[in-house]
C-alpha cells in the first residue's frame, strides 16, 4: 500500500516536472518575440526621467 | 498534482494565462500591502525631523525613488517570467546564495514585520474597545499579546486558502481603507485650512541644518520604498504581464504608503500622536471611531497576509527537497509559529520599528542595485528559465559551489557603505549624505562593484550563463 502510494507520488512529481520543463521550453522559444504587455523603450525612458527628475528635485528642494 | 496550484505556490513559472491579477487587482493588492499602521508610524517619525510642508515633499520624493527602483529590480522580471522571486534570484546569487539571501532578507525580517503588524492590530482593537468602554487605551497590556496571536491566526487562515482569498480580502479592505484615509483628512480639514496644515511646524529638529533634516526625511522614505523588496516580486508574478507588474507599484504602494504617511505626519503634529488609533478616539466620536479603528486594525492583517504569502512561497521553493512533502497549510501554520514565539521573546521589537525599517534598507538597497545591473546590463533581460529549477552543477546558475561570490561581495560593500554614510539609530551621517542619501549611494555602489567583479572574475570563467547570452546576441545580430 505504502509502496504504491509512494510510486504514485513519484509519478505525479515526474509529471509535474515534465510539465514544468515544457512550460520553460515553450517560454524560451517565444521569448525572442515581443510579448504582450512588455514594457516599451518609451516606458523605460519615462522611468529613467522620473528617477532623475525626482532626485534632482530632492537636491534642489533641500 | 495540479500544475496551476503548484506554480501558484512557487514550484514552477506561472504562465500568463494562469495569472490572477490585472492592473487594478494588483493595484488594490499593493495598496492593501502598503496601507497599514506602519505608514502612520513612518509619517509620525517624520514629524520629529521636518515640518508638514517638507514632510509631504519628502514622502512623495522618497517613495517615488524607492518604489521605482525596487519595481525595476524585482517586478519586471517577475511579470515576464512568472517565477518565484527567490528562485529567479538563483540567476544572480546562485542556488545556495539565493537561499542565504532568503534566510536573511525574508525569514528574519518577515518574522519581525509579522510581529510588529500583529501588535499594531492588537493596539487598534484595544483602542476600539477603549472607545466603547470609555476607558484609556492600554497599548502595553497583556491582552495585546493575545490579540496579536489572534491576528497571526487570522492571517494564517487567509493565506492557507491561497492567493484567491488574499485577492478577495484585498479587494474589500483596500478601497475601504482609502475611504477611511479620506475621512481622516476630512477630520484634519474640519477646523484648519490647507494653508494652516502646511504651516504646522516640526515637533523636533535633530540638526541645525534644514537641508540635512530634509534629507533624513527623504532617506526614511526611500528606506520605506526599499522595504517592499522582499515582497513585490512574489506578488508581481501573479500579474498578467510586465506592464501590469510594474506600474501599479507606483499607484498602489507609492500612493497608498504616501497617503498613510501623510496622515501619520499631520496627525502627529496636530493631535500629538502619529497613530490614528490614539487620536481618532478623541476627535471622531464613539461609533465612527470604532468603525475606523476596526478598519485600521484589519489593514494590518491585509499587509500581514501579503507578506506571509510571499514568505511561504519563497520558503517552499528555497527548501523544496526538505519541505515538498508538507502541505501548503502545514507550511503556513509552521511559519506562523515563529512570530508567535518572537512576540514573547523580543518584546521591544515594536518600539524599534523605525530603526528596524532603516536598517533593512541597508540590505535591500544593495540587493536592488545588484539585481538591476544583473538583469538589465549583464543579462540584457534574458534568463534561461529551465536552469533556475535545475539543482547542482548541471545548472548554468551554479556559479561556485552554488554561490555567486561577486554578488555576495557587492552586497557586503553596499551594506557597509550604507552604514558608514548614515546611522539609523542616531541619524549621524557623513558630509556627502545630503547629496547622495545612504540608500541610493548603497544601491549604486553595490551595482557598480557587482558589474566590475562580474566582468573581471565571473564572465571570463564562463560562470553564470552569461557567455550564452553574448553568443545568442551576437548570433541574432
Amino acid at each position: 500500500m505504502n509502496t504504491a502510494s509512494s510510486q504514485n507520488v513519484t509519478a505525479d512529481e515526474q509529471a509535474f516536472i515534465a510539465e514544468r520543463s515544457i512550460v520553460c521550453e515553450d517560454f524560451a522559444e517565444h521569448e525572442i518575440r515581443r510579448q504582450a504587455g512588455q514594457l516599451s523603450r518609451a516606458e523605460y525612458l519615462i522611468v529613467g526621467l522620473l528617477l532623475v527628475a525626482t532626485y534632482v528635485l530632492t537636491l534642489t528642494l533641500q | 498534482m495540479d500544475y496551476a496550484i503548484e506554480a501558484e505556490r512557487g514550484r514552477a513559472p506561472l504562465p500568463p494565462s494562469k495569472r490572477l491579477w490585472g492592473f487594478w487587482e494588483y493595484t488594490w493588492a499593493n495598496a492593501a500591502l502598503a496601507i497599514a499602521t506602519w505608514g502612520f508610524l513612518i509619517g509620525g517619525s517624520l514629524a520629529l525631523v521636518v515640518d508638514v510642508r517638507h514632510g509631504l515633499l519628502a514622502i512623495i520624493l522618497g517613495n517615488v525613488l524607492g518604489v521605482l527602483l525596487v519595481g525595476l529590480a524585482v517586478s519586471i522580471s517577475a511579470g515576464k517570467y512568472g517565477t518565484e522571486q527567490y528562485t529567479f534570484m538563483r540567476s544572480i546569487f546562485g542556488h545556495n546564495g539565493s537561499r542565504l539571501i532568503y534566510i536573511v532578507a525574508m525569514i528574519l525580517l518577515t518574522v519581525g514585520w509579522l510581529v510588529v503588524l500583529g501588535i499594531m492590530f492588537g493596539r487598534s482593537i484595544d483602542s476600539a474597545i477603549s472607545v466603547v468602554a470609555r476607558r484609556d487605551p492600554e497599548p502595553s497590556g497583556w491582552h495585546i499579546y493575545l490579540i496579536t496571536l489572534v491576528a497571526i491566526a487570522i492571517t494564517a487562515f487567509i493565506v492557507a486558502k491561497g492567493p484567491t482569498s488574499i485577492k478577495a480580502f484585498n479587494t474589500i479592505v483596500a478601497p475601504a481603507l482609502f475611504l477611511v484615509m479620506g475621512l481622516m483628512i476630512y477630520i484634519f480639514l474640519r477646523d484648519s485650512s490647507v494653508a494652516e496644515i502646511l504651516a504646522l511646524p516640526a515637533l523636533g529638529k535633530p540638526f541645525d541644518s534644514n537641508s540635512v533634516n530634509f534629507m533624513i526625511a527623504v532617506e526614511i522614505n526611500i528606506a520605506a520604498g526599499f522595504s517592499w523588496w522582499p515582497y513585490l516580486g512574489n506578488l508581481s508574478r501573479i500579474t498578467k504581464n510586465e506592464r501590469v507588474a510594474f506600474w501599479p507599484n507606483l499607484i498602489g504602494i507609492g500612493g497608498a504608503a504616501s497617503l498613510g504617511e501623510a496622515v501619520g505626519l499631520i496627525g502627529a503634529i496636530k493631535f500629538g500622536s502619529a497613530d490614528p488609533t490614539q487620536w481618532m478616539a478623541q476627535v471622531g466620536g464613539v461609533w465612527l471611531s470604532v468603525i475606523v479603528l476596526i478598519f485600521v486594525a484589519f489593514a494590518n492583517v491585509t499587509s500581514m497576509a501579503n507578506i506571509l504569502y510571499t514568505a511561504v512561497v519563497g520558503m517552499r521553493q528555497m527548501f523544496d527537497a526538505i519541505l515538498k512533502k508538507l502541505s501548503w497549510e502545514c507550511l503556513v501554520t509552521g511559519f506562523c509559529i515563529v512570530p508567535a514565539v518572537v512576540l514573547f521573546a523580543i518584546p521591544g521589537l515594536y518600539d524599534g520599528f523605525l530603526v528596524f525599517l532603516v536598517w533593512t534598507a541597508a540590505l535591500y538597497s544593495a540587493l536592488t542595485g545588484i539585481m538591476i545591473v544583473d538583469y538589465f546590463v549583464l543579462r540584457r533581460s534574458h534568463v534561461a528559465l529551465k536552469d533556475l529549477f535545475v539543482e547542482g552543477k548541471a545548472s548554468r546558475y551554479y556559479f561556485t559551489g552554488g554561490f555567486n561570490v561577486a554578488a555576495l561581495f557587492a552586497v557586503l560593500v553596499g551594506g557597509a557603505l550604507f552604514t558608514i554614510t548614515f546611522n539609523p539609530l542616531t541619524f549621524e551621517h557623513t558630509g556627502y549624505f545630503r547629496y547622495t542619501t545612504a540608500s541610493l549611494l548603497a544601491a549604486a555602489a553595490a551595482g557598480i562593484v557587482y558589474w566590475i567583479a562580474s566582468r573581471l572574475f565571473i564572465l571570463p570563467r564562463g560562470l553564470g550563463g552569461y557567455t550564452s547570452i553574448t553568443t545568442t546576441s551576437t548570433a541574432a545580430e
